[in-house]
C-alpha cells in the first residue's frame, strides 16, 4: 500500500514537473522509470531463478532502450521519405497544383487543401514539414478570404486526418500495445473517417460563421518557394505520399521497406543527374535522422518507462490501485475513457508519446480489461493531442505565422476533437468488448 | 497557359531584363524581352505604381528618339546577407540596386544553432533601426567553405515539445520573409561549370590572370577548343585595333576607362561579343583576382559588352572574386533579390 502510493505520489510529482517544463519529457520519462523501479523494490542490478536479468539497469533502461527499436526505425526511414519530399518539389508542387484545381471559389479551395494535407501529412512528419506545407497553404487559404484563426485550425486538423494514417505513428503505437500493424491500421481507419469528418464540420461552420466571400489572389510572396514538377514524371513523383501506405495498407509490406521503397520511387522519379541524386538520398537521410531526433529520444524514454511498470514487481505493486481505478464494465469504460480524453493535454496520463504509454501498458496487464479496447481508447485521446494540444510544435508554430492566439486555436477545436476522442472509446468499446 | 500566368510570365521577363541590365528604356526592354511595346508600357507601369521600378531620368537615344531610362526603385527595401564562417558571422545590408548600404561583424567566434539566430535578429534589428531603414525583403545565408547548414540548426522549442529546424526556416518563420541558403564554394568556377552541365545550359567560363583562357559549355556539354577544355583569348585580346578599342570606349573618353587594369574592358568585351557570335550562351562566368575585377572593371566591361553586341541579347554575367568574400555577399545579395523580384 505503502509502495503503490509512493509510486502514483512520486508519478504526479515528475508528472507536473514535466508539464510546468521544469524538466524536459526526455529526462522525466527515464527518471519516472528508474524512481518507480526503485519504490518497488527492484534491484539495481540482479538474477531471478532462471538466470533472467531483473535488476532495473538491464532489464529496465538498456533493454527500455531498444524496446521501441522497430518504431525508431520507422520514424527514420519516415522522416528520410519526408525530407525528400520536401526537397524534391514534390509536397511544394501537391499543394500548388491542388490549389490550382480549386480556381478561384473558396469552399473548394479549401476543401482540396485539406485533402492535400491530409496526404502529405500520412508520410511527412517533424516541424519542419509542418513548416514547408503551412507556409505554403496558409497564405493560399488566407488568400482566398478564410480568416486566420479558420484557417489555422482547419490546416491543423486536416494534418491530424493524415496522421491517422501516418505508417510511422503505427509502428509506434504497434510497439507501444504490443500488437501488430495492422491490427493498429484496422482501429484507425474508423479515426480517418471520423477526423475527416470532423474536419468537413469545422470546414463548413467556419464558412458559415465567417460568411466567406469569393475573394481569390494570388498566393502571399513570402512563401518558401523551391522548385515544382512537371510532366508524366512530375506526376508519378507525386504519387510518393501513398506508396508506402499501399504497400503496408494493401499488401502488408513492413514498414521500413515500404518507406525504402517510397523513397526509390520518389529518387526514380524525380532524378535530374546521378551524382546530385546520390548527394541528395545521402544528405536528405542525414537531416531525415536531424528531424526525427526529438521523437526518437522520446521514443527511448517510453521504451524504458514501459518495462519499468511492466515489471513483475511493479505491477504486484501497483495492480491493486489501479483494479480500483479502471472500470471494468464496458459502459462506465466507454464514459471514463471518454471524459477523460483531454488529460492527453500537456503530456498528461492520457497522452500516448508520454506518460499515456505506461498508464496503457499498466491498464493492459491487468487483465481486466480488453487489450484492444485499451488501445482504442488511448488512440481515441490521442485525437485530441493531435493538434489540440497548445504546447505542440505545430500548434505555436501555425498560430504564431497567422498571428493568433494559440490558445485560441485549442478552444476552437477541443469539441471536435473530443467528440471524435468520444466517437473512438464507444467504437473501441463495441468492437473490442 | 492561363491569362494571368502569362502575365506573370511577361511581369517577371521585364524584371529579369531589367536586372540583368540595370537600366533600360522601354522599348530597349521591349527589344530584349521580345514583347510588344505596348505590352512593356502596360506591364512597367504596372510595376511603377507598385513601387518595383523608377524612372531614372537618365536618356538614352534609340532609333533617334530620346527614351527615359528605368531601373529597379533601391528605395523598394533592402536584402540582408549573412556570412557564416568559422571565425566569423558579419551582417550586410544591401539596398535593392545591391549598393551595401551597411555592415556590422555580428561575432568573431564560431557560432551556431539558437546562439547564431539570435545574433542575426538583433542585428537585424540594430540595422533596421539605424537611419531608418526601409523594409526587409529577403535574407542571404552565406556558408563558407566546408560548412553544412546542418551545423546551424536551431531548437524551436515550446517548453514541453521541441524540434530542430534548419536556420533558415527558423528565420524565415520569425522575419516571414524568403530566406536562401548558398555556400561559398558554389561561387567558384569549377562549381559554375558543373551547373552548367548539370541544368545543360550553354555559357562560357573565363578566367582573368596574365592570361585569359575561356572554356564554353554548349548544352552541358564542354567543346573541344584549341587546347582541349579551354582556349587562351590573350593573343585575340592584343589583336585587337586600337581603333575598335576607342570605338567601345565612352565616347567622352579616348582611351579605356581604366589604364591600370591588367586587362582592358573594351578588349575583354569585344573577345566576349565573339564568343557569343559562336556560341549559344546563356551566362559567362569571369574570374579573376579581386585588385582586377574592381567595381569600375565590371561596370566598364558591361557597358563595353553591350556596345559589342549593339542590341542582341547579352548573356547574364556573373563575376567571382577569387579572393575575399565582400563580392560574394554582393552575388548572394543578387540572387536573393532575384529570388524575391522574379518570385524564383
Amino acid at each position: 500500500m505503502l509502495q503503490g502510493s509512493l509510486i502514483i505520489l512520486a508519478f504526479v510529482i515528475i508528472a507536473a514537473l514535466m508539464m510546468t517544463k521544469k524538466i524536459p519529457t526526455l529526462l522525466a520519462l527515464p527518471l519516472m522509470a528508474v524512481v518507480i523501479c526503485i519504490i518497488a523494490g527492484v534491484p539495481a542490478v540482479g538474477q531471478d531463478a532462471e538466470g533472467t536479468e531483473i535488476g532495473w539497469l538491464s532489464a529496465v533502461v538498456e533493454s527500455g532502450t531498444v524496446r521501441m527499436g522497430s518504431a525508431i526505425m520507422a520514424v527514420i526511414f519516415g522522416a528520410w521519405l519526408g525530407q525528400l519530399m520536401n526537397k524534391t518539389g514534390v509536397t511544394e508542387t501537391i499543394i500548388k497544383k491542388s490549389a490550382e484545381l480549386g480556381g478561384d471559389r473558396p469552399l473548394i479551395v479549401t476543401l482540396i487543401m485539406v485533402v492535400a494535407c491530409a496526404v502529405l501529412f500520412t508520410t511527412l512528419s517533424g516541424l519542419g514539414s509542418i513548416i514547408m506545407v503551412g507556409s505554403i497553404v496558409l497564405p493560399i487559404l488566407i488568400s482566398v478570404g478564410v480568416p486566420a484563426m479558420s484557417a489555422a485550425c482547419i490546416f491543423l486538423m486536416a494534418f491530424t486526418t493524415g496522421l491517422t494514417f501516418n505508417i510511422a505513428n503505427w509502428t509506434t503505437f504497434s510497439s507501444i500495445f504490443g500488437v501488430d500493424v495492422a491490427t493498429i491500421q484496422s482501429f484507425e481507419i474508423y479515426m480517418l473517417v471520423a477526423t475527416f469528418i470532423a474536419t468537413l464540420v469545422l470546414v463548413f461552420v467556419e464558412f458559415k460563421r465567417n460568411g466567406v466571400k469569393f475573394a481569390f489572389s494570388a498566393p502571399v510572396d513570402g512563401a518558401q518557394s523551391t522548385k515544382q514538377l512537371a510532366g508524366v514524371r512530375g506526376g508519378l513523383a507525386m504519387l510518393s505520399p501513398i506508396v508506402s501506405i499501399i504497400l503496408v495498407a494493401l499488401f502488408k509490406v513492413p514498414v521500413c521497406p515500404a518507406f525504402m521503397a517510397g523513397i526509390i520511387w520518389i529518387l526514380v522519379f524525380t532524378a535530374t543527374n546521378f551524382q546530385k541524386t546520390m548527394n541528395l538520398m545521402v544528405k536528405t537521410c542525414y537531416d531525415g535522422i536531424t528531424d526525427g531526433g526529438p521523437a526518437i529520444i522520446l521514443m527511448i524514454g517510453i521504451g524504458i518507462l514501459y518495462l519499468a511498470v511492466t515489471h513483475p514487481m511493479v505491477t504486484e505493486v501497483l495492480n491493486p490501485f489501479l483494479l480500483a481505478v479502471i472500470p471494468s464494465d464496458r459502459i462506465f469504460f466507454a464514459i471514463f475513457f471518454a471524459v477523460l480524453a483531454p488529460l492527453s493535454l500537456y503530456r498528461g496520463p492520457m497522452n500516448l508519446f508520454g506518460l499515456g504509454s505506461g498508464i496503457a501498458a499498466l491498464v493492459m496487464g491487468l487483465g481486466t480489461v480488453p487489450p484492444l479496447a485499451v488501445m482504442g481508447a488511448f488512440l481515441s485521446a490521442e485525437r485530441i493531442q493531435g493538434c489540440g494540444d497548445p504546447t505542440n510544435t505545430q500548434n505555436v508554430w501555425t498560430a504564431n505565422f497567422v498571428e493568433v492566439d494559440v490558445n485560441g486555436i485549442t478552444k476552437r477545436l477541443l469539441p471536435y476533437l473530443w467528440a471524435i476522442a468520444a466517437i473512438g472509446v464507444v467504437l473501441s468499446v463495441v468492437l473490442y468488448f | 497557359m492561363r491569362l494571368k500566368d502569362i502575365k506573370k510570365n511577361n511581369r517577371s521577363n521585364v524584371m529579369s531584363a531589367i536586372l540583368k541590365h540595370e537600366s533600360l528604356s522601354r522599348i530597349e526592354i521591349a527589344h530584349e524581352t521580345n514583347l510588344s511595346p505596348s505590352t512593356v508600357s502596360g506591364l512597367v507601369s504596372g510595376l511603377i505604381d507598385e513601387g518595383y521600378l523608377v524612372e531614372t531620368g537618365a536618356r538614352t537615344i534609340t532609333a533617334g528618339r530620346s527614351r527615359v531610362e528605368l531601373a529597379v526603385n533601391k528605395d523598394l527595401g533592402t536584402i540582408a546577407v549573412v556570412e557564416i564562417a568559422r571565425t566569423q558571422v558579419r551582417l550586410a545590408l544591401f539596398d535593392v540596386a545591391l549598393g551595401e548600404l551597411d555592415a556590422v561583424v555580428l561575432s568573431h567566434d564560431y557560432t551556431s544553432g539558437n546562439d547564431l539566430f539570435a545574433l542575426i535578429l538583433a542585428g537585424i534589428n540594430a540595422l533596421a533601426n539605424k537611419d531608418g531603414q526601409s523594409k526587409l525583403l529577403g535574407m542571404g545565408l552565406l556558408f563558407q567553405r566546408d560548412m553544412d547548414s546542418s551545423e546551424f540548426n536551431v531548437m524551436y522549442s515550446t517548453g514541453i515539445h521541441s524540434a530542430n529546424i534548419p536556420l533558415a526556416t527558423a528565420l524565415f518563420t520569425q522575419l516571414r520573409i524568403p530566406v536562401i541558403e548558398e555556400y561559398v564554394q558554389d561561387y567558384t568556377a569549377s562549381r559554375a561549370l558543373e551547373r552548367m552541365q548539370e541544368d545543360h545550359t550553354s555559357g562560357a567560363y573565363i578566367s582573368l590572370g596574365e592570361d585569359v583562357l575561356a572554356t564554353v559549355v554548349v548544352q552541358g556539354a564542354p567543346v573541344h577548343l584549341k587546347n582541349g577544355a579551354f582556349a587562351n583569348l590573350a593573343p585575340l585580346m592584343e589583336g585587337v585595333s586600337a581603333q575598335t578599342e576607342s570605338a567601345l570606349a565612352p565616347a567622352e573618353s579616348n582611351q579605356h576607362e581604366i589604364p591600370e587594369a591588367l586587362v582592358a574592358p573594351e578588349r575583354l568585351a569585344y573577345v566576349v561579343s565573339v564568343l557569343c557570335a559562336l556560341f549559344p550562351l546563356d551566362m559567362v562566368v569571369f574570374s579573376g583576382p579581386q585588385e582586377t575585377m574592381t567595381e569600375r572593371f565590371i561596370s566598364a566591361t558591361e557597358r563595353a559588352l553591350h556596345r559589342c553586341l549593339n542590341g542582341a541579347q547579352a548573356p547574364w554575367l556573373e563575376w567571382l572574386h577569387l579572393n575575399g568574400t565582400g563580392s560574394l555577399s554582393a552575388t548572394c545579395a543578387d540572387h536573393v533579390r532575384r529570388t524575391i523580384l522574379l518570385q524564383e
